[in-house]
């Protein structure tokens, strides 16, 4: 499926899926988003490029292997996580900082973990869709 | 205390590192560590016997009572003495013996770990860290029976073993759970002074429970058959496990729990049965075998019955007399197997009958095998003669059948004796003859030093009773309601028990002459077999393998779609109940307006369903199941529900590119599947789609008090800070659960990789 539209359309709609995932990561505390579903968009972004380009041009556009984004996910979550361990409140409890960051307003554990979340998300959902894609070889 | 309790554990890790520093420096640390433990436990000895008892606690689950809390009393500081005492002789021993053997190491890391385990197993005083640790003797004493790994006997045994004292783990565990129920605590310190367990309703079943527990793990009858099998085991781990200390652990349990669960037939009567059958059962098995460890380990088994039924009669005498023969037992029996070890290592023979005349090329063998059989006997002035004349005493003052009993102790003493004369003497007897012998010679000093060393205290502690009596006395007082009152001799004069007693070696001096003729007794094994309690084991496990096998078929037989079709109908079968008793059309309220474009939506997705049926090709079957994806998520447009349409839009759009990149390998598409196929599977599905619009509309129009849902909407913005509750729910409230969730979706990504991975070198291949 080596469409010259398909991969033209794609190259110009990545950067837009992946601020529009991004955005729904960061202000997914207040109103609708957060890092599932913003990691699902990026994902979807990732797969129209692999199907639009193939295996080989869309693994080097992600740069970074999809496990490194996996565990790179799960430390990040688990990160969050120290605040509470260190300061010997209940695990996971929340810390806030208030900043005036437009979009997200404070920032605290709860982002970075669902920061997590979102790495992980589009770690594992990349790493099917390229095992898969690279068995069709 | 809780360093020497872990310090096995720790040796047990680094025992590769002290292999690395180099095997001669790690042949000296490994004796070493018993050494200390048995040392530091020597320094409790004055502090205990005076009735201080030492307990130590660290919070753990303290929500559940679960502590890492231990307790020496008299029982615990006797048992842990004799574990690291006869721990040291072993390690020293295994030195030796398994000196140039490939898995050295390997050996004494299973060691060490069943050395924490036991001494945890005897000082713990919560009963959950107790199963925890008794558990973790049956799997080291699995690892240690099955280490010569490359035979099948080996791994045979090993497997029986755990499986036997496995249940019996188990009905442990299910005791303690009970006593935690009747008392409220899993703390044995605590337990012990609640009184009157007789009086609770569960008190039947936990004593029952505990007998099992204790049963399994001591190998009394009918569970008796996994420890002659056990013997497989290398020497030092036969000495160790299998006579010294583990086997004793349900001999432990009992005497903890006797005053607690004791004065009861249920106990009492269960234990003098049981015990004496095995004493008398076991020590008749004994007499036909001709393997020296077999041997051994009948007799082991007919002592342990010993142990269990005075503990059954329950009498200050009886009492007495179980903790000096536990004592005494331990000390000659742990020697006789370390011999037999040592003969089996230099001659490469267990069979008595071809071993005799080796006193000449063993001496140090053979004094130590000397010592260990006179206790054995019960010759005077040894341990084992003080713990045959309370033993005899106990039963001469038991009222009711006293003849009975008196017959039967008779004939398993006579055995014992039998059993020491010939596994103990009869090698070193005479002189060598056959070239085998020739070749033998003394082993290593340090294989017979540690089973002289036993030999020593045996002597010791017969003639100079003191130190027995204090500790004796501290371990009655822990396990009995009342005072004691009795002071241990050597000599008690020419009485009742003392000829008794003489009549019982001479009758088992006897015994060994006529051992030829006992030989050739040849008994109707046809019948035997069904007497046998290993039959039932193995027809037992051979039943539950084939079950499992037929339920693997059933179940699990590869094809994709039967799984979908068994997970719906269970699905149906359990939930579709509930669901049609719940359902009352009354509660429906069907006046809610249909709006147009609700109408355009529901008749979108029925036309995609419709299609999806339909298709004639895959790839078609793929994109109309997408195009009611979308349409699902558009409804929850129309409902506003943003985060649930997006996720579904994004999941929709993945699923899609998964199918269409793995389409070109599955087989070819064969709509035309069989009528009665596609009825069953409509059936299948029509339900499940009825069943689950039932559940909705109950949802929707049952009016249910939920605190859950008003609890996360009032408290999102003030405690979590943000406005989307979903979210906040996600990464706040449940953040725990989404961790844990994350967490498993990596590792089936590393699954879902290896198996592709795998699949895909199959190909190459």
């Amino acid at each position: 499926m080596n469409t010259t539209v398909l991969k033209t359309a794609a190259r110009f709609l990545i950067p837009i899926f992946m601020v529009l995932s991004f955005f729904l990561l960061i202000r997914g505390h207040n109103e609708p988003g957060g890092g599932f579903i913003g990691g699902l968009v990026a994902s979807s972004a990732l797969a129209l490029y692999l199907i639009a380009a193939g295996l080989e041009e869309s693994q080097k556009l992600m740069r970074i292997k999809p496990i490194v984004l996996i565990t790179a996910g799960l430390l990040v979550a688990f990160l969050s996580t120290v605040p509470s361990i260190i300061t010997g409140l209940p695990f996971m409890t929340a810390f806030w900082i208030n900043t005036e960051i437009p979009v997200a307003g404070k920032v605290g554990t709860p982002l970075l973990f669902d920061l997590g979340v979102y790495l992980l998300v589009i770690g594992i959902t990349t790493k099917i869709i390229f095992n898969l894609a690279g068995q069709e070889k | 205390m809780f360093l020497i309790i872990l310090i096995s554990f720790i040796a047990s890790a680094s025992v590769p590192l002290f292999y690395r520093i180099g095997p001669k420096f790690a042949r000296i640390v490994m004796p070493a560590v018993p050494m200390i433990i048995f040392l530091y436990f020597s320094s409790l000895y004055s502090g205990v016997i005076s009735g201080d008892n030492i307990r130590l606690s660290i919070p753990w689950f303290t929500a559940l009572d679960v502590n890492f809390s231990f307790y020496i009393d008299g029982l615990g500081l006797l048992f842990s003495l004799l574990i690291s005492g006869i721990g040291f002789v072993v390690f020293l021993f295994a030195t030796g013996y398994m000196k140039g053997d490939s898995l050295e190491p390997r050996f004494f890391i299973y060691l060490y770990i069943f050395m924490g385990a036991m001494i945890g197993v005897v000082t713990a005083d919560n009963l959950i860290v107790l199963f925890l640790f008794w558990e973790l003797t049956s799997i080291s004493s699995y690892l240690l029976i099955g280490y010569y790994n490359h035979q099948e006997k080996s791994r045979y045994a090993a497997l029986q073993a755990l499986l036997v004292t496995g249940t019996g783990g188990i009905s442990l565990l299910a005791a303690f759970i009970l006593i935690y129920f009747a008392t409220g605590s899993f703390e044995f310190s605590y337990i012990k002074d609640f009184g009157l367990l007789s009086e609770n309703v569960y008190y039947p079943y936990i004593a029952i429970l505990i007998i099992l527990g204790a049963f399994t793990k001591s190998a009394q009858f009918p569970f008796h058959f996994w420890l002659p099998n056990a013997m497989v085991a290398p020497g030092p781990v036969s000495a160790y496990l299998h006579s010294a200390t583990m086997v004793k652990a349900g001999v432990f349990i009992l005497a903890k729990f006797n005053h607690l669960l004791g004065g009861e037939p249920i106990w009492n009567t269960t234990l003098l049965t049981v015990g004496l059958t095995t004493a008398v059962i076991s020590i008749f098995l004994a007499l036909k075998q001709t393997d020296i460890k077999k041997l051994l380990a009948y007799s082991t088994v007919s002592a342990l019955g010993t142990m269990v039924f005075l503990n059954g009669i329950g009498s200050e005498k009886a009492l007495l007399a179980m903790v000096v023969y536990l004592i005494a037992h331990a000390l000659y029996k742990a020697t006789l197997f370390l011999v037999a070890g040592t003969i089996d290592h230099e001659t490469g023979t267990r069979n008595v009958s071809r071993l005799y005349g080796l006193g000449r090329h063993m001496p140090y063998t053979a004094a130590a095998a000397l010592i260990a059989s006179f206790s054995q006997i019960g010759i005077i002035p040894m341990l084992g003669f003080t713990g045959k004349e309370s033993l005899l005493a106990a039963i001469l003052t038991f009222e009711g059948y006293t003849f009975l009993l008196t017959v039967l102790v008779f004939f398993s003493g006579a055995g014992m004796v039998y059993v020491a004369i010939n596994s103990g003497l009869k090698p070193f007897w005479g002189k060598a003859a056959g070239n085998a012998a020739l070749q033998v010679h003394e082993a290593p000093y340090t294989m017979w030093a540690g089973p002289i060393l036993l030999g020593l205290i045996s002597i010791f502690l017969g003639i100079y009773p003191p130190l027995l009596n204090n500790l004796v006395q501290a371990v009655y007082n822990g396990i009995s309601k009342d005072d004691f009152g009795i002071d241990i001799y050597l000599w008690h004069g020419f009485n009742a028990e003392f000829i008794i007693g003489t009549l019982v070696i001479l009758a088992g001096i006897s015994l060994y002459f006529f051992r030829e003729r006992i030989y050739s007794v040849s008994l109707p094994f046809g019948v035997i077999k069904y007497i046998k309690p290993s039959f039932y084991y193995d027809s037992g496990l051979q039943g539950i393998i084939s079950f499992s096998k037929l339920q693997t078929r059933l179940l699990q037989n590869g094809y994709l779609r039967y799984y979908i079709l068994l997970i719906i109908s269970t699905v149906l079968l359990l939930a579709g109940y509930p669901v049609i008793q719940n359902f009352e059309i009354a509660h429906i309220n069907s006046a809610t307006p249909v709006t147009f474009v609700e109408v355009i939506l529901a008749l979108l997705l029925s036309l995609s369903v419709l299609a999806t049926i339909r298709a004639k090709s895959r790839l078609a079957a793929v994109v109309s199941i997408g195009v009611v994806g979308y349409s699902l998520s558009l409804l929850f447009v129309v409902y506003g529900a943003p985060d649930l349409a997006m996720t579904q839009f994004a999941v929709e759009t993945l699923t899609v590119v998964l199918f269409v990149l793995i389409i070109y390998r599955l087989p070819k598409f064969l709509p035309a599947s069989r009528i009665s196929r596609r009825l069953r599977d409509g059936l299948v599905a029509g339900m499940a789609g009825v069943m689950m619009t039932a559940i909705t509309l109950m949802i929707l129009f049952y009016e249910r008090e939920s605190e859950l849902k008003n609890y996360f909407l009032d408290k999102s913005l003030s405690e979590g800070k943000g406005k989307n509750v979903v979210n906040v729910i996600l990464v706040d409230f449940r953040a725990l659960d989404t961790l844990g969730e994350i967490t498993v979706l990596a590792i089936a990504a590393i699954g879902v990789f290896a198996l592709i991975g795998l699949k895909s070198r199959e190909k190459k291949i």
